[in-house]
């Protein structure tokens, strides 16, 4: 059994605010942020979503965690739903289940020293047994990641990016997590502090058999990180594979384009001479018809423009939404 | 040999804290062939920015240039006046492209109206801006905005960011400048929207022969667009070197360890990290400051500040390994 299952997730946002708007009485308007996506993880599995902003990727990370109820779909933590949750099980799913959010330093409240941060969620959680054991956690917890006991009694304003980055995946393991969320984790690092927290991430998975829901838009660090890939365009799920393949063998041309404006530096390459995609993510609003990239496709033939490919099995463990395959 | 366009020589700035000074650049010599794309790179804090804008007079008023020289086409730029400066040189000759394209136009005017500014002053008042319209719409639709006429009347908002940093590529462009100053133009922007302006920019510096010093912590772009690479670290430059041979050979231990840092798509092994953090300037250990974080180091690098050398034709470090 899948530890994470994610069944047809739609969600829409309704855009009728203002009141020209209404005055005009055009009737809401579905911006369909995700749409009809599915996914399994693994236990232990490190699944990344990988995608453009406005494809949706954060939208699914939130729903994942019941953070913003979905429009319609399911999603199953250890085979029960988890929008079905009484409210003693949803507080048990709120401790099992973590998030690393984007901004390493606004998810810290200032106010708050390291300690405090890091041990809120065993207050919450009612898992203390008298304030001497507290502090030994939150060291042990700090040690984890790579801090010394000095920083339990910092000010976030007094950490640099990487350390505030480690406080909060500090926080983040503090109730023993199975599942973590990341979004973004190493945006907005430099590049030596993101290689050390990378391979943090990475030894905290092998030690407690975390499994990982990796948003990310840097193709290298999905490499290094995930096993499996999911590629998402305008609310939708093209691509989704092991990592080897994508890397290797993908097959939708979104994702080949995606890929191809990958920047090494091993080989010799220019901007002049690479192929590059022309235009840009359209609204999701107002969608193209059929396949939402056939406007952007070099590949797109008729078939495209009228009717919307399926997401259907290009090999085992492999699938795409594009006509040229199906 | 092709002339120099851009020539810094010893160059200090510091910027007042509490009284005192901090110096945040130190010791920097650099020299920019015409027509030559130098990329400067290094992480956050290490002072890249600060010397475009040195470049460009653009400091803030707590910053001063403590020594060197900045010549620009054999002229010293430090000497002139403010007047003269902005009436010769920023704008005309230099031109600058900023990090935040969103923070860079004015959201209140339209698009046109802001591209028309430009070519006014550049016909010095000459022309009315009915006149120059037509020159605008070549322009937008040079750096490609499909349907130019329409969207010459549409506001910043109305743009998405790859549009707005092409609009503030069209008018750094517009007075033909001799060197464009990009600030990490592209980190705000997705990855296939950032290929797309980094083609549109190479393409015209091929038609202009511009050119560039650009700044950026990203080195995989840097590889794609650059001839030469200067490796920022701690507001000292450590080493110089062509694009491809820094990447193949790099002689600096902090270029070494950054090249090793980055999760590269062919390597899934543990990846190499450098121990320690950037220091702060005013906090910035005696000798070689990479010293503490530097695997090599040995006693001569606690004591001694090690000046940029040539090593090789065209491939300079500050290292002391070079002398032993």
């Amino acid at each position: 059994m899948a530890l994470v299952e994610v069944k047809n997730l739609k969600k829409y946002f309704v855009n009728n605010d203002g009141l020209l708007y209404k005055l005009a009485n055009k009737g809401p308007i579905n911006v369909k942020a995700v749409d009809d996506v599915s996914f399994k993880i693994e236990k232990e599995d490190t699944l990344a979503v990988v995608g453009e902003s406005g494809c949706g990727k954060t939208t699914v990370a939130r729903s994942v965690l019941r953070l913003i109820e979905p429009t319609a779909g399911e999603i199953l933590y250890k085979g029960k739903s988890i929008n079905d949750f009484n409210k003693k099980e949803l507080k048990n799913f709120r401790s099992d289940a973590q998030m690393i959010l984007q901004d390493p330093r606004s998810s810290l409240n200032p106010r708050f020293i390291v300690e405090e941060i890091v041990s809120e969620p065993l207050y919450i959680h009612d898992q203390i047994d008298d304030d001497y054991n507290l502090l030994d956690r939150v060291w042990e917890l700090l040690d984890m990641v790579g801090l010394a006991k000095r920083y339990s009694e910092l000010f976030p304003h007094e950490l640099s990016g990487g350390q505030a980055r480690r406080v909060g995946i500090a926080r983040a393991l503090a109730l023993q997590p199975e599942f973590i969320v990341c979004d973004e984790p190493t945006s907005g690092l430099d590049i030596s502090i993101m290689s050390a927290i990378l391979n943090l991430m990475k030894k905290l998975q092998q030690e407690y058999q975390l499994t990982y829901l990796w948003i990310s838009h840097n193709l290298h660090e999905v490499r290094y990180i995930s096993n499996k890939v999911a590629v998402m365009y305008l609310g939708k799920i093209v691509e989704i594979t092991d990592t080897d393949t994508i890397f290797n063998n993908s097959v939708h041309p979104y994702t080949e384009a995606l890929f191809s404006s990958l920047r090494g530096v091993n080989d010799d390459w220019n901007y002049k001479e690479r192929e590059i995609i022309e235009g840009e993510v359209p609204s999701p609003i107002n969608p193209p018809s059929g396949c939402s990239f056939h406007p952007r496709c070099k590949y797109s033939f008729d078939k495209c423009k009228k009717i919307e490919p399926e997401l259907e099995a290009v090999e085992a463990g492999h699938l795409a939404s594009c006509h040229l395959y199906n | 040999m092709p002339d120099k366009i851009l020539k810094i020589n010893n160059l200090a700035v510091e910027y007042k804290n509490k009284g005192s000074y901090l110096r945040v650049l130190e010791d920097i010599n650099l020299e920019l062939d015409s027509g030559e794309i130098l990329a400067l790179v290094g992480e956050s804090g290490s002072g890249k920015s600060t010397l475009g804008k040195t470049i460009l007079r653009l400091l803030p008023d707590s910053a001063r240039i403590k020594k060197g020289s900045i010549f620009f086409k054999g002229k010293d730029i430090c000497n002139l006046s403010e007047k003269d400066f902005n009436d010769q040189i920023r704008g005309q000759e230099m031109a600058m492209v900023i990090q935040n394209p969103q923070n860079a136009l004015n959201p209140v005017f339209k698009i046109g109206t802001q591209i028309l500014d430009v070519l006014y002053f550049k016909s010095k008042k000459q022309k009315s801006r009915k006149e120059l319209k037509k020159e605008a719409v070549q322009i937008l639709k040079k750096v490609g905005i499909s349907d130019p006429e329409y969207r010459f009347n549409e506001y910043p908002h109305q743009f998405s960011g790859g549009m707005k940093q092409r609009v503030m590529l069209a008018m750094a462009f517009i007075s033909n400048p001799s060197l464009l100053i990009a600030d990490e133009p592209t980190t705000a922007l997705d990855l296939t929207v950032e290929a797309q302006i980094l083609n549109l920019l190479s393409n015209l510096v091929d038609e202009y022969k511009t050119s560039i010093l650009y700044i950026s912590h990203d080195l995989g772009v840097v590889a794609g667009l650059s001839d030469r690479i200067a490796v920022m670290y701690a507001g000292g430059i450590v080493e110089v070197a062509q694009t491809r041979e820094l990447f193949d050979q790099p002689n600096h231990p902090y270029t070494e360890a950054l090249l090793k840092c980055l999760p590269d798509y062919q390597q899934t092994e543990e990846l190499q990290t450098i121990p320690g953090e950037v220091p702060d300037p005013g906090n910035y250990p005696e000798g070689c400051k990479f010293h503490p974080r530097c695997s090599y180091s040995f006693d001569r690098c606690r004591q001694e500040v090690p000046l940029l050398k040539e090593i090789e034709p065209n491939h300079f470090s500050a290292c002391f390994l070079n002398d032993r």
